[in-house]
């Protein structure tokens, strides 16, 4: 980060004794999710909360315990999952602390984070709620028994379901798992032949992958498939996708922010740009529809992103994740002042919770993401060095290792070989900027 | 595209046309207590009511713990789940004490002692699983041993 950044509005006196109420209380974290949620956790420790963090053996908040940023790990067999729920209390009773509020950032924990925070006599999501949004063909049906349109869709859970699918949805349309996220494994298919090909290549690469079934809430690719193979099939929509970070409190919107993800020629997210360049009444309307689906799923608190598409009927739905996305942090952070991590951490304390937005932005931010442009090997990865003393990087990842093979578009969706955030005085600058760092990266790529 | 436009619903729900499950009681005689449904058809968004009302008749005459019988559900989605938790819920408030009932938890699980299921085909048992339901439905395929864990 550099001193180029505005600094954060000062909290008003009330807010500032809100989140005082957050010092030494402790809250049980459920699942320690990847090691990118790790900022989340010092945010917390920063605001003087306690964390206690649940999860399996070896999980990386294990080691993070011994350097104190959390108070205490509580390590639970993941295995057999369908009685997780039970050992996971009895290990937190073992454990003999007293809890102020049960939190997880990690998406899959949802129904876990539900029933513990029920067992302990605390606040939290309904778990209904939650099991709707496990599975995308749940979250639509619910949303389409409320009057909330959604794109035709059917469920695959064997390639006997595919030519109905077929039949029932049409082409084009996307495939994808029904519990997916962050766009793994989803895939435009034109026709039918293309479809049962994807199933086929996508099916094979998830046994081959899934070498065990001890999935740790770590390895987010696997926690897809942990429960299963099924997928959904639904009708491709034309239009720009947009994701809206959403805080409710007491079943009302206190605070909501549009996000453009950038274009994605292999429906994977490969940017993203807040505040985005889209019309004022559209982020709206986008936000209204959010409003909307989050009260028939049956959500009144917490954190919420909420992906979909502006299409020309309006606003479809893609998908409700019930936690806070990796970098959406810091994006709200700096663009609207808005701090996520605080605000849903004192909701998951049942206080009522109104964060004060910036009338402005305070900054454009632009992330993207590098698609490998052609398949080979990493020969090596300070390819983002150029980068280091430009004085409007936010942020940049290296996502590869040297020797690593990565895909290019040639042989289907290109891997991630890094990420960069930057942010300008406009939305027209920011993109200047990203256009000028990314003619100055030669990413090392050899033949094979 | 309006809500007419998902035309049958995940293939499945079909909305204004007759119901398609169909219930059949039976009353374990050992355990006066306990009924089994014997479901056969889908518990969509049109259907999940009978379920739900069936379940009510029978418990308001005396009946504190339902084993259903899935084998013959060939699809169950958010309805159905709904209707599953809200006969749970039922059953628990009159049944555990205030604190169980509150905190879902007896005998120390989340586990429901008052609804159990048998033999749901797989695709219902994935849609369960998916959606975390089996934290807290014990799932059987004996019909007895789910009896016995009554």
């Amino acid at each position: 980060m550099t001193s180029h950044l505005p600094s954060l509005a000062e909290s008003s006196e009330i807010e500032t004794r809100l989140l005082a109420t957050l010092k030494d209380k402790r809250i049980l974290i459920v699942m320690g999710s990847y090691v990118g949620k790790r900022p989340m956790y010092e945010r917390a420790r920063e605001l003087g909360a306690k964390l206690v963090v649940m999860d399996g053996p070896g999980h990386w908040t294990q080691a993070a315990t011994a350097e104190s940023l959390f108070e205490q790990y509580i390590e639970v067999d993941l295995y057999p999952s369908n009685t997780l729920a039970d050992r996971a209390y009895q290990a937190i009773r073992k454990a003999n602390l007293h809890f102020d509020g049960v939190a997880t950032f990690e998406e899959f924990a949802g129904p876990l984070t539900s029933l513990l925070a029920r067992g302990l006599g605390l606040p939290g999501h309904p778990f209904l709620s939650l099991a709707y949004c496990r599975d995308k063909t749940l979250t639509r049906e619910v949303c389409i028994e409320a009057g909330i349109p959604s794109p035709r869709f059917y469920r695959i859970g064997s390639v006997e379901d595919i030519e109905v699918a077929a039949e029932q949805v049409g082409f084009p349309a996307v495939l994808k798992p029904v519990s997916g996220a962050s766009s793994v494994a989803t895939y435009r298919v034109d026709t039918l032949a293309a479809l049962h090909q994807r199933y086929k290549q996508t099916m094979e690469a998830v046994r081959e992958h899934l070498k065990s079934s001890d999935v740790h809430s770590a390895d987010e690719n696997e926690l897809i498939w942990k429960n299963g193979f099924d997928m959904i099939l639904e009708a491709f929509l034309d239009g720009e996708e947009f994701d809206v970070d959403c805080l409710l409190s007491q079943g009302e919107v206190v605070y909501a922010a549009v996000t453009r993800d950038l274009p994605q020629p292999y429906l994977r997210e490969v940017g993203s740009q807040m505040p985005p360049a889209f019309p004022a009444d559209k982020q709206d309307e986008l936000i209204g529809f959010t409003a909307q689906v989050l009260q028939v799923l049956g959500f009144y608190h917490g954190a919420f992103h909420v992906e979909m598409k502006y299409t020309e009927q309006g606003p479809r739905l893609i998908g409700v994740n019930v936690c806070i996305g990796g970098p959406m942090h810091q994006l709200n952070r700096l663009v609207w002042g808005v701090d996520l991590v605080e605000q849903y951490l004192l909701s998951c304390l049942g206080l009522p919770i109104q964060p004060r937005k910036a009338i402005e932005p305070q900054t454009y931010i632009l992330t993207s993401d590098l698609p490998s442009p052609r398949s080979g090997v990493i020969a090596h990865t300070n390819f983002l060095q150029p980068l280091d003393t430009h004085p409007h990087v936010i942020q940049k990842k290296v996502n590869v290792e040297v020797g690593q093979f990565v895909t290019g578009p040639e042989s289907g969706v290109p891997d991630s070989l890094g990420e960069v955030m930057v942010f300008g005085n406009s939305v027209e600058a920011a993109e200047q900027i990203m256009a000028e760092l990314l003619a100055m990266i030669n990413l090392p790529l050899e033949s094979t | 595209m309006s809500p007419s436009d998902t035309r049958d619903l995940s293939g499945r729900a079909r909305y204004g046309m007759t119901p398609s499950l169909h219930i059949t009681v039976i009353q374990e005689r050992e355990h006066s207590l306990i009924t089994i449904f014997k479901l056969e058809g889908d518990i969509d968004a049109e259907s999940y009511v009978l379920l739900q009302d069936k379940a009510t008749e029978y418990y308001q005459t005396g009946t504190r713990r339902l084993l259903l019988d899935l084998s013959g559900v060939h699809f169950m989605g958010s309805a159905g789940l709904r209707a599953l938790h809200q006969i749970d819920e039922m059953l628990r408030r009159e049944t555990a004490g205030e604190d169980e009932s509150n905190s879902g938890i007896v005998n120390g699980s989340f586990k429901s002692p008052y609804l159990k299921l048998l033999n749901p085909s797989a695709s219902v048992a994935r849609t369960l699983k998916l959606s975390g339901f089996d934290l807290i439905f014990d799932v059987f395929h004996d019909q007895q041993a789910a009896i016995d864990a009554f």
